[in-house]
């Protein structure tokens, strides 16, 4: 029974993490640059890790370009504690209980959420979204 | 046409023909599978996938394995159930006072005994089950990635594997295709009890009397 049950494990972590280790990396790394660029103030850079509906989103609800827009939210940075992906969307999981949502696009990983808080029963509320 | 081929031809073309409707129907699934997947990929702004990923993705898997599933689970109970259960009138039946596995000497192994017979005396619904049990859990494996995905584009936490088996969307893909198998397998056992197919051995012969169990055509 147990030698069953690990096979079984065993196979389910192998199909759902088929081919995801890379795109966990690629994703890890729009979330570091996005943060970074925040952290130095380069609101261009950090748009450039946005997907476009989420930087459209934010330059039309705060009115200014995005680079001023993404500035302005303030958004918190924080180290990644877990990156998980599954098709062509991924969760940063972030020191203190903050998340990153991303979305696999033609030019890579986007941002597709960010400052994003848990909530008991509900989605995430996330500060920049599409 | 060669008379070997057209012999293999003849012999198999039960299992050719659905074969070959299988395969196109297949195709089929996956041609219209792939443009309403990207019609819905441009609806929730997303970028639109190639054909090969498609085919190659858990939202295609999944359509095609929770099918299987339920396919196999009809035969399986299907086999099995017929060795136990009557029903009078049907083709689909054994005769009434038949029900069990039988003597060995109706089963014309009289005298053989050994692993090898036993095996081979539940092969059909070992296989069938085998089958069952395989697609189902790929349909769980190919539906829960789906499922995290979907969750992630709505800013939810993914579910575990093992939450994923006790959700409302894994029971409620597998219970929309078990109900139609069972109700297909319960439809025929009964309207074969009164209706006729001319030359199918799924039907009893057209003269029979609605009570005689177990003959076909």
């Amino acid at each position: 029974m147990r030698v069953g049950v690990s096979v079984l494990a065993a196979l389910v972590v192998a199909l759902s993490g088929c081919g995801t280790a890379s795109s966990e990396h690629d994703a890890r790394g729009s979330v570091q640059r996005f943060f970074a660029a925040l952290s130095r103030h380069d609101g261009n850079a950090a748009c450039h890790e946005l997907s476009e509906e989420t930087a459209s989103k934010v330059a039309g609800d705060e009115k200014k370009p995005c680079g001023e827009a993404v500035l302005s939210l303030g958004l918190a940075t924080a180290s990644i504690r877990k990156v998980s992906v599954y098709v062509d969307s991924a969760q940063a999981k972030l020191q203190g209980g903050g998340a990153v949502f991303l979305d696999e696009t033609p030019k890579g990983w986007k941002v597709s959420a960010a400052g994003c808080k848990p909530q008991p029963g509900k989605p995430y509320d996330c500060e920049l979204e599409s | 046409m060669s008379g070997r081929l057209r012999s293999f031809l003849y012999e198999n073309g039960l299992t050719l023909t659905f074969l070959g409707l299988f395969f196109a129907a297949l195709v089929g699934q996956a041609i219209s599978g792939y443009h309403e997947f990207n019609s819905l990929q441009v609806q929730h702004g997303s970028s639109t996938i190639t054909f090969g990923r498609y085919i190659t993705s858990s939202d295609f898997g999944a359509a095609v394995m929770e099918n299987w599933q339920s396919e196999y689970l009809q035969f399986t109970l299907f086999i099995l159930m017929t060795v136990f259960l009557l029903q009078k009138g049907s083709p689909e039946s054994k005769p009434l006072g038949k029900e069990g596995t039988e003597t060995d000497r109706e089963q014309r192994i009289e005298g053989q005994r050994g692993f090898r017979v036993g095996l081979y005396s539940n092969s059909l619904v070992s296989v069938m089950g085998l089958i069952w049990v395989g697609s189902w859990f790929a349909q769980s494996i190919t539906g829960w990635v789906e499922f995290n995905a979907d969750r992630f584009s709505h800013q939810q936490d993914a579910l575990p594997y093992g939450s994923y088996l006790g959700s409302a969307h894994f029971w409620q893909t597998t219970f929309q295709n078990w109900q139609s198998e069972f109700l297909a397998v319960a439809s025929m056992a009964i309207l074969a009890v009164y209706l006729r197919q001319r030359g199918s051995p799924e039907s009893k012969p057209v003269g029979a009397p609605h009570d005689a169990t177990g003959t076909q055509g």
